[in-house]
């Protein structure tokens, strides 16, 4: 019954590589069954293909298996090197957790070392030191991460998962009480509330969990103003099809690329125009939605010809809501035609063809990104990886408590579900115990027979 | 043995201080591991008392009188016995949660309880109060009492219940006494805190008793016992000479082979009515408990009716069960009455209930506050941390309840005799049982409140079910000889036949052509189509395997999560472990650490104000420790 435990091993963010540590007896089955590496030689490196759970591919890893007894941990293990794009990391950790792994507490790695006997004896004390620094730094991030909604809201799901416990508990325990009959209803509004809290909370965390997604950057614009060729100058090869002639580009592509610090998914899109033919309709409605998706806009314009006085108010209503750049192109063509296209905008003139401004552009690019990341972080509901992990498993046990619930199996079946629920909430706001629910139990009910 | 008083050479191997359901228990259990035993009390014919309500079981408790049987105690066999009526709690829910409770008469209770301890060999009972420790080098080696005469022994149990400074409380008239009516210990609180051992206070009450022929009972909703009385002891691995051990024995060799399974009275349910909040309302302020005059914490579960009336005020009526103390009085228990308001209100309150209008008080309500010893300081074997040989069992523990009493008592009687005779000490787990939850909390937890078992308290409820102790415990009963070997055989056998007939039910095809196994789930089967062989096996075999088909899914992942609980519970913590000054362990902890001195990682990890990563970095220095001495 020993977990395997997994872990990132290189900081989070982007880097050359990053390594995913797994240590536990699960190493041997992750590697055949996600990385098709049967009997696994230790201390050998191989290239290889990451499969998710699902059969996707995920990305060409290199592989290192560590037999039992002479690894870091003492344990089975595996260190898989991805590339360094944190939104795969992600992935991999996710698919990993769900092939019956679970994340490393802080310091775990060294303290298994530790007990199997791979760390000298006179490290413990250093150990010791670590993981309780460990410890309270990241419960510190985690008490910094929950000021405010997030644990107002984490409060109120353990409150009443306690008071929907205690309800039950009070009938169980004290039958002979004077207690109200037993209703099942509502219990089971409850339950409903708590489940709506846990999904609403899972849908937020997804919207605005910007650092550990790439920051989309959607390219906007006329037919032909030039959306494809700053495509290609800004991830620096060419993919996309140039032509002068307008509505080259149907589809919508997407590439990844590195502006600053920041790993952005740069999508160039068809030029939105009034048309008849159905294939360019078809990429018109694909832009439309990658524009509603986007995190930033890049609003390209042909600078050397006017903008249809009709279709600038109508876009610029589009764009209303999001962040945008107006890039004006082609300067070496011509002057400013869009001049005083939309007041207070934030604005960069480019040459693709000359690559005049392309730098600057850049600049702008990741200042915009991290205003946006910035004010995300200020959120109140900024949930990291761990605690995102801990409130969906939250919600699985929920969802079984309510099928049993629906199934009329007997309450003492499936109380568990609760306490296990209970629990992991907990480990983000602090535990609560059977002794917080008699609290409630004996603040709700009048026992005393 | 005749009595050896002032006797140094320690003739006793154990010395039990009070004869209460926890110091019956541990005075049988102690001279059935063949121990020389000494029972002393303040009062002969107050032996295995019922203070508060007439009945044993119920929630949790029932399961746990259950477990005693299975352990070799005598609390099952003497409630059936003695028993006036018994239901089954919870037959609407599943078996998982349901529990046997009986209305006992009061009087035989004690008087077959004393004449079990008359009857044990190895035993002396004596009438003396205990007033002092004998203490050389932290060692407790005897008691004196307050005759004059010390007694000396290997191991001391103290089972001194609300005695310790014991007052009692009727309004403002505070009285000495550890029970209405008897007498207090004074002597031995201070000797504890002379020795360094902690004591606290907590509080607790009981409800007036009424004259039966001046209630009316007409109109009164009545609660009438089941036809078929589920009994607390295991009969079917008994033999005839077991079950009537007592009785067969007896000079006067009684018949009483028709004794069990009565169902003699009825109970009857009235309510306090708007007068009676009235009332309750209006004199508050002559309440002890409002007052601030008793400073004892008391139970929750169990509040004074002032406090129902205050705390649950949209409530326009409160519950009040009426229970017979017994078949040969007329004295009535009034469950849910409980108060410490002056005895002329008490009067009036008494009158505003339904049915109770003319009824004449025999003995007031009363609440009692007392010391008790927060068992924190206990090891998981009930022995002293701070005097060695020195064992605590029962509500000097901060409990509550008689079954809770007498589990505790049990177990420190069997660790008493076998200290004194040098043989491995006895405990229980957790994950084996309500008697391991019961002292696992009052020694890793402690108590906030009188204590007392919910079925809450249990992770794994389910293993927990009262049919299933005998075959919980048998590899316990067994180690331990706690059992007699015919016993052991008969439950060793059954539990081969419940293995046996489990797999048999899942292949045997039922009348519907399903097996009978899926025919149990789907409920689409009663028992009379079973197969005869199956049908004629012992009660305890049969129940135990239906109950195993009809839970078996959820049995299996309790018993997954118990065997988790159990290896957490691992790594022993040496019993010389210094918490001081380790780096990386909060003072917090190495406070709560230091006092409670777990004797393993599971047990400290339960232990309020600690960590995970305490644990953590406990798991690392005890590694290092058990590597630098092996």
């Amino acid at each position: 019954m020993i977990d395997t435990i997994i872990a990132q091993a290189t900081p989070s963010g982007e880097s050359a590589i990053s390594v995913i540590r797994v240590s536990g007896p699960l190493c041997h089955k992750i590697a055949k069954n996600a990385c098709n590496y049967e009997n696994i030689s230790p201390r050998i490196s191989k290239l290889t293909n990451y499969h998710g759970i699902d059969g996707k591919h995920l990305d060409q890893v290199i592989i290192t298996y560590f037999k039992k007894g002479y690894s870091y941990t003492g344990q089975d293990s595996l260190e898989i090197s991805l590339h360094g794009n944190p939104l795969l990391s992600e992935l991999v950790c996710e698919d990993l957790l769900k092939r019956g792994c679970r994340l490393a507490l802080p310091g775990e790695f060294t303290k298994l070392a530790f007990i199997n006997g791979k760390i000298d004896l006179s490290q413990a004390e250093s150990v010791a030191q670590i993981i309780s620094a460990k410890n309270e730094i990241s419960l510190l991030a985690a008490q910094r991460n929950l000021k405010g909604g997030l644990s107002k809201i984490l409060l109120r799901i353990q409150e009443q998962i306690l008071i929907l416990q205690a309800s039950i508990e009070a009938h169980i325990d004290f039958p002979e009480d004077d207690l109200d009959t037993e209703d099942k209803t509502e219990q089971s509004n409850l339950t409903n509330t708590i489940l709506q809290e846990l999904k609403d909370l899972i849908k937020q965390a997804s919207r605005t969990h910007l650092l550990q997604k790439n920051i989309r950057v959607c390219l906007f614009g006329l037919p032909n103003a030039g959306k494809s060729s700053l495509f290609n100058e800004m991830i620096g090869k060419k993919r996309a099809l140039v032509h002068e002639k307008a509505g080259t580009t149907r589809d919508y592509l997407e590439e990844e690329l590195k502006i600053g610090k920041y790993w952005i998914t740069l999508i160039d899109t068809a030029g939105i125009h009034n048309t008849k033919n159905e294939i360019e309709m078809l990429g018109v409605e694909l832009s439309n939605q990658q524009i509603c998706d986007a995190d930033i806009i890049l609003w390209v314009v042909d600078d050397s010809v006017p903008y249809p006085t009709k279709l600038l108010h109508k876009h610029a209503c589009m764009l209303k809501d999001k962040i945008y750049i107006l890039v004006k192109n082609k300067i070496d063509v011509g002057s400013s035609q869009c001049k005083a296209l939309i007041s207070g905008a934030s604005i960069q003139k480019i040459s693709c063809e000359k690559k005049i401004g392309l730098n600057e552009l850049e600049d702008l690019v990741e200042q915009k990104i991290s205003q946006l990341v910035g004010n995300e972080t200020d959120n109140d509901l900024f949930i990291g990886k761990r605690h995102a992990y801990l409130i969906k498993q939250c919600l699985h046990e929920m969802n079984e408590f309510q099928k049993g619930l629906k199934k009329e199996i007997g309450f003492e079946m499936i109380t568990y579900h609760l306490v296990n629920a209970r629990d992991y909430i907990g480990e983000m706001i602090g535990l609560k115990t059977n002794e917080n629910m008699l609290d409630k139990l004996f603040g709700q009910f009048c026992i005393g027979k | 043995m005749p009595l050896k008083v002032d006797n140094h050479d320690l003739p006793y191997d154990v010395i039990v201080c009070g004869a209460g359901h926890a110091g019956c228990e541990a005075a049988l259990a102690a001279s059935k591991q063949d121990a020389e035993v000494l029972l002393l009390t303040g009062n002969l014919d107050t032996i295995a008392q019922m203070s508060c309500n007439p009945a044993i079981g119920g929630q949790g408790k029932g399961q746990i009188v259950r477990e005693i049987d299975a352990l070799g105690g005598e609390m099952g066999l003497n409630t059936d016995f003695t028993a006036i009526q018994f239901k089954l709690l919870n037959t609407s829910k599943g078996k998982a949660v349901q529990a046997p409770r009986a209305q006992c008469d009061k009087k035989s209770y004690q008087l077959r309880m004393k004449h079990v301890l008359e009857q044990q060999s190895n035993l002396t009972i004596f009438q003396a109060m205990v007033d002092g420790l004998i203490v050389e080098d932290k060692n407790c080696k005897g008691v004196t009492t307050t005759m004059g005469l010390p007694f000396y022994g290997k191991s001391i149990i103290v089972t001194t219940g609300t005695f310790l400074q014991a007052s009692t409380h009727i309004g403002e008239k505070k009285a000495e006494g550890g029970r209405l009516g008897d007498h207090v210990s004074k002597g031995l609180s201070a000797h504890f805190i002379k020795h360094g051992i902690e004591l606290k206070r907590f509080k607790t009450g009981t409800p007036p008793r009424l004259l039966g022929r001046t209630i009316n009972f007409r109109g009164l909703e009545t609660q009438e016992g089941d036809c078929l009385p589920t009994k607390f002891a295991f009969y079917d691995s008994r033999s005839e000479k077991e079950t009537f051990h007592v009785e067969h024995n007896a000079r006067w060799s009684k018949d009483c082979t028709n004794i069990l399974g009565q169902n003699l009275i009825k109970c009857f349910i009235t309510q306090t009515s708007p007068k009676s909040h009235e009332l309750i309302s209006n004199n508050l302020h002559l309440s002890p408990l409002y007052k601030g005059e008793i400073l004892g914490i008391g139970p929750r579960y169990c509040p004074s009716i002032e406090d129902k009336v205050v705390r649950f005020c949209s409530k326009e009526s409160h519950r009040i069960h009426l229970e017979p103390e017994g078949v040969n009085c007329d004295e009535w228990y009034i469950n849910g009455l409980s108060t410490c308001l002056p005895f002329h209100i008490q009067q009036q309150l008494v009158q505003s209930i339904p049915g109770l209008e003319k009824a004449i008080i025999t003995r007031p309500a009363y609440a009692v506050e007392y010391d008790y010893a927060p068992p924190t300081q206990l090891t998981p074997n009930l022995e002293s941390q701070i005097l060695s040989n020195l064992f605590f069992a029962g509500q000097i523990n901060g409990t509550s309840g008689y079954e809770e009493a007498a589990a505790q008592g049990l177990i420190a009687g069997i660790n008493a005799s076998r200290k004194a005779l040098n043989k491995n000490l006895f405990s229980i787990e957790r994950s084996e049982g309500y008697i391991g939850v019961l002292i696992d909390d009052l020694t890793t937890k402690g108590v906030s409140e009188p204590y007392r078992m919910f079925t809450s308290r249990a992770e794994h409820r389910l293993l927990f079910n009262y049919g299933s102790a005998e075959f919980r415990y048998l590899h316990k009963s067994l180690d331990y000889k706690l059992l007699s070997q015919s016993r052991i055989e008969n439950i060793r056998k059954y539990l081969d036949l419940v293995v046996h007939w489990f797999e048999k039910l899942s292949k045997l095809k039922g009348p519907s052509g399903k097996t009978f196994t899926q025919e149990l789930k789907s409920k689409s089967n009663h028992y009379e189509t079973l197969p005869a062989d199956f049908q004629s096996l012992p009660k305890s075999v049969t129940d135990e395997v239906i109950y195993r088909i009809l839970y078996d899914g959820y049995l299996q992942r309790e018993i997954n999560s118990a065997k988790i609980l159990k290896s957490c519970n691992g790594m022993n913590i040496p019993n010389d472990f210094q918490y001081n000054d380790l780096p990386g362990l909060r003072k917090e902890s190495i406070e709560k650490l230091s006092q409670i001195k777990p004797t393993t990682l599971g047990q400290a990890s339960r232990i309020s104000g600690v960590n995970p990563s305490d644990i953590t970095v406990l798991q690392i220095y005890i590694n290092r420790f058990q590597k630098k001495f092996k």
